[in-house]
């Protein structure tokens, strides 16, 4: 049922090999590069390329589902792991929709119980609520919602990258993953040499891990002097608290571990709270001491920090999704975001590859999604219907529809 | 490695791994045929090696020596003494005691002493004054040494925890002693890794009077060396929980699966047994589970058997289960719980 996945993927690898070739990564010699191929059974691993074009052209002839390229640099990126002798790696980052709890999830993920059938929706639970087994075939979808909660982090982690690493604009380069999230590199001599411990730290900074109240002279005495305009975590405690003042509900306090009774003390005192934090300061409050204080900075915390994967990043010999490839997933394109143009960057639109042409297709079930401007689905056993390539493709990819024959 | 600093004989007898003092001592051009000024050289290095490992023999003259000369020319004579017995602990021990010294004379030092010794090891680093920070350090240089020795485990030495915009971390005077301490011990280290060749019968005696010393007591130096293994009843809670979630078939994460397999193959679980476990796992493929357990117990490749991640890195990967077991909050690594806990029993 992959076969049109595969003849499309290598239509589309031809056509950049002749046309627009897909960008090597820097320092192309040293790297090592990945291919799996569509029957899954096997990662070519360990190939090296000496040309950009000799890249182009061997992606055209294996035709791979995903095509990764190591972050690290090799002496030797063709030998075995042992033999390689790491230079260094770039720092890399990884946002996906998995590692982010989003209200979606229950709508368009599903899982089967693999003994039962029994089905689903939302992430599988610990044992199946019919025959108690605990193995499942687990579907999981993306929308807007998934890649905005993405797009929210990504912003926030660049921000990040900028404001307190002091990266420039040119070192850092965002990416729409081609499926559930986005990815970040930075390319800077500085970074090359660190090792997976520090790159830990990196990570810790990022997601707010090990954060303690103490540390950060956020008050002094009965004053705040933490302000919007302090760099780094002093900056956005003083920023995630004027957020929390206005926003933030009665069930989140309460979900932080505020007693009941300060979260509503909390809750309806908003304005005279913001306005006493802004004349007076925050421990001159009688009703909430120090230790509601610190579970209210913990929150903020969480909602600042960039919820990122840990093992993407601390990973110093990791193969990431080469720019320009396709998603074996999904049949979306991984594409560069400008920095600048992130708030109205649509990935759904900027990462389809294919625009022309109708395929006929067999769906057994998808919910509702997006492709460009269009909406599709959802669909529960849709014979024959016509679709768009990129819709096509998308279903065909994600293992829920096949085209119907003649039709290729 | 950087520029270089105007150094006095003084400075350079607390700072003999600056390349100055080499140049020193082959400027001397010490007479390699006076016995007496060689003996006293060889004498002051094995004091040097003594301190470290407690040797007392050699421990009662700890000052320097006179002869700025000698105590200067002694250091590169300890090192390639150490580096003769090709011990890793011992070299590991004489770094960090080398490097311990050093930070307390840093601790004395005006800026530029500072500044300079930090230049040599190439740190992007400026005098700034800011409340209680003199310098701000590039955050390179801050991870390079702050996740080394024990600071990476304190709690104000983590990158969160500190003032950091566009790229520098505020630093104190002591902090970046501190700091040098580390890339200091790191650098002496490897210079005692170093292979030596074409080693002088004097100095033959010396590496192995040492070596004899050294590992007659090496086995009484840390807990850290004790090959106790742990029966299943002492796992760690985490590896308890993995070891539950395989059982039934459950998948593990990336660095759950490296958690619970480092951890196996350190308590001495061969590589059949561990493989068996992955069985009931529904993408279960034998040669593939087979392939990366022998991986990182070293069979493949690199031949070092990986270790097991610290409590603090399972922490950042969500890894960890339980950070409030009374034993939990008293070890680094899991490796060390069943020992941690036994002294517990112990004591009670
Ligand atoms: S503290 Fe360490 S040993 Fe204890 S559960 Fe967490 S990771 Fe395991
Ligand atoms: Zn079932
Ligand atoms: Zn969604």
């Amino acid at each position: 049922m992959r076969n049109y996945a595969k003849h499309k993927f290598a239509e589309y690898y031809k056509m950049c090999l002749r046309g627009t070739q897909i960008e090597a990564p820097s320092h192309l010699k040293n790297r090592e590069f990945g291919f799996l191929a569509f029957d899954k059974t096997s990662m070519f691993r360990h190939k090296g390329f000496e040309t950009e074009e000799a890249l182009n052209r061997s992606l055209s002839v294996v035709a791979p589902s995903d095509a990764y390229y190591s972050s690290a640099f090799y002496e030797h990126p063709e030998a075995d792991m042992s033999k390689k002798d790491w230079l260094g790696a770039d720092l890399v980052f990884d946002i996906d929709a998995d590692h982010i709890p989003t209200p979606c999830g229950k709508i368009h993920d599903s899982w089967a119980c693999n003994n039962c059938n029994f089905e689903g929706k939302g992430p599988p639970p610990e044992r199946c609520p019919k025959c108690g087994k605990e193995k499942f075939n687990s579907k999981a979808w993306m929308c807007d919602t998934c890649l905005e909660f993405a797009k929210a982090e990504t912003i926030k982690l660049v921000d990040m990258l900028m404001q307190d690493f002091g990266f420039s604009e040119s070192e850092i380069k965002a990416y729409f993953s081609g499926n559930r999230g986005y990815h970040v590199h930075v390319e800077s001599k500085t970074v090359l040499s660190l090792d997976s411990m520090a790159r830990k730290e990196i990570v810790d900074h990022i997601i707010g891990l090990g954060f303690e109240t103490e540390f950060h002279k956020l008050t002094e005495g009965n004053r705040v002097v933490a302000r919007t305009e302090m760099p780094s975590w002093r900056g956005r405690i003083a920023k995630g608290l004027h957020l929390i003042l206005s926003r933030v509900t009665l069930e989140e306090l309460e979900a932080a571990g505020l007693k009941r009774g300060k979260a509503r003390y909390f809750d309806d005192n908003r304005k005279e709270l913001l306005s006493h934090l802004s004349d007076k300061g925050w421990l001159g409050i009688k009703e909430i001491g120090s230790e509601t204080w610190k579970r209210i900075i913990q929150l903020i915390v969480h909602q600042q920090s960039a919820k990122i994967d840990t093992v993407v990043t601390t990973d110093v010999n990791r193969l990431i999704r080469l720019p320009g490839s396709l998603h074996g997933k999904t049949g979306f394109m991984k594409v560069e975001v400008s920095l600048s143009g992130f708030e109205g960057f649509d990935p759904l639109k900027k990462g389809v590859v294919f625009k022309e042409g109708q395929v006929v297709v067999d769906i057994v079930e998808a919910p509702e999604f997006r492709i460009g401007e269009t909406q599709y689905g959802p669909f529960k056993r849709a014979l024959g219907a016509e679709l768009p390539t990129a819709a096509a493709l998308f279903l065909v990819c994600k293992g829920v529809a096949q085209v119907v024959n003649g039709h290729v | 490695m950087g520029e270089s600093i105007l150094l006095t004989p003084v400075d350079l007898v607390k700072y003999p791994f600056l390349p100055e003092a080499k140049k020193y001592v082959a400027e001397l051009g010490i007479d390699l045929n006076d016995l007496g000024e060689l003996e006293s050289i060889v004498d002051r290095a094995k004091v040097r090696i003594a301190a470290t490992f407690e040797f007392l023999a050699h421990m009662q003259n700890q000052a320097p020596y006179k002869k700025s000369e000698v105590e200067i020319a002694a250091f590169p004579v300890a090192a390639f003494v150490v580096a003769g017995v090709k011990d890793k602990t011992l070299a590991e021990r004489y770094a960090l005691s080398e490097a311990k010294k050093i930070y307390n004379y840093l601790l004395d030092e005006k800026d530029n002493v500072i500044l300079g010794i930090a230049k040599f090891f190439e740190w992007d680093i400026n005098p700034s004054k800011q409340g209680p920070f003199s310098y701000t350090l590039h955050f390179v240089y801050y991870l390079r040494n702050a996740t080394k020795g024990r600071l990476v485990h304190s709690p104000e030495w983590k990158l969160v925890n500190r003032q950091l915009d566009k790229g520098q971390v505020s630093v104190t005077k002591n902090e970046v002693c501190r700091l040098l301490q580390e890339e200091i011990k790191n650098y002496i280290e490897d210079r005692t890794k170093e292979e030596v060749t074409k080693i002088p019968q004097l100095l033959q005696d010396v590496i192995e009077e040492i070596k004899a010393e050294f590992l007659k007591r090496k086995p009484h130096l840390s807990e850290f060396d004790q090959k106790i293994q742990a029966e299943e009843s002492e796992y760690p809670p985490c590896i308890m929980d993995f070891l539950d979630r395989t059982a039934k078939g459950q998948h593990l994460s990336h660095a759950e699966r490296f958690t619970l397999v480092t951890y196996l193959l350190h308590q001495g679980i061969g590589v059949d047994r561990i493989v068996n476990l992955f069985s009931n796992v529904a993408d279960f493929r034998e040669d593939k589970t087979r392939y990366q357990v022998e991986h990182l117990a070293g069979q493949r490749g690199s031949r070092t058997p990986y270790r097991t991640y610290n409590c603090s890195t399972l922490q950042t990967h969500g890894v960890c289960v339980n950070p409030n077991d009374p034993v939990c909050k008293r070890i680094r690594n899991p490796l060390t719980y069943h020992l941690r806990k036994k002294s517990i029993k112990k004591r009670e």
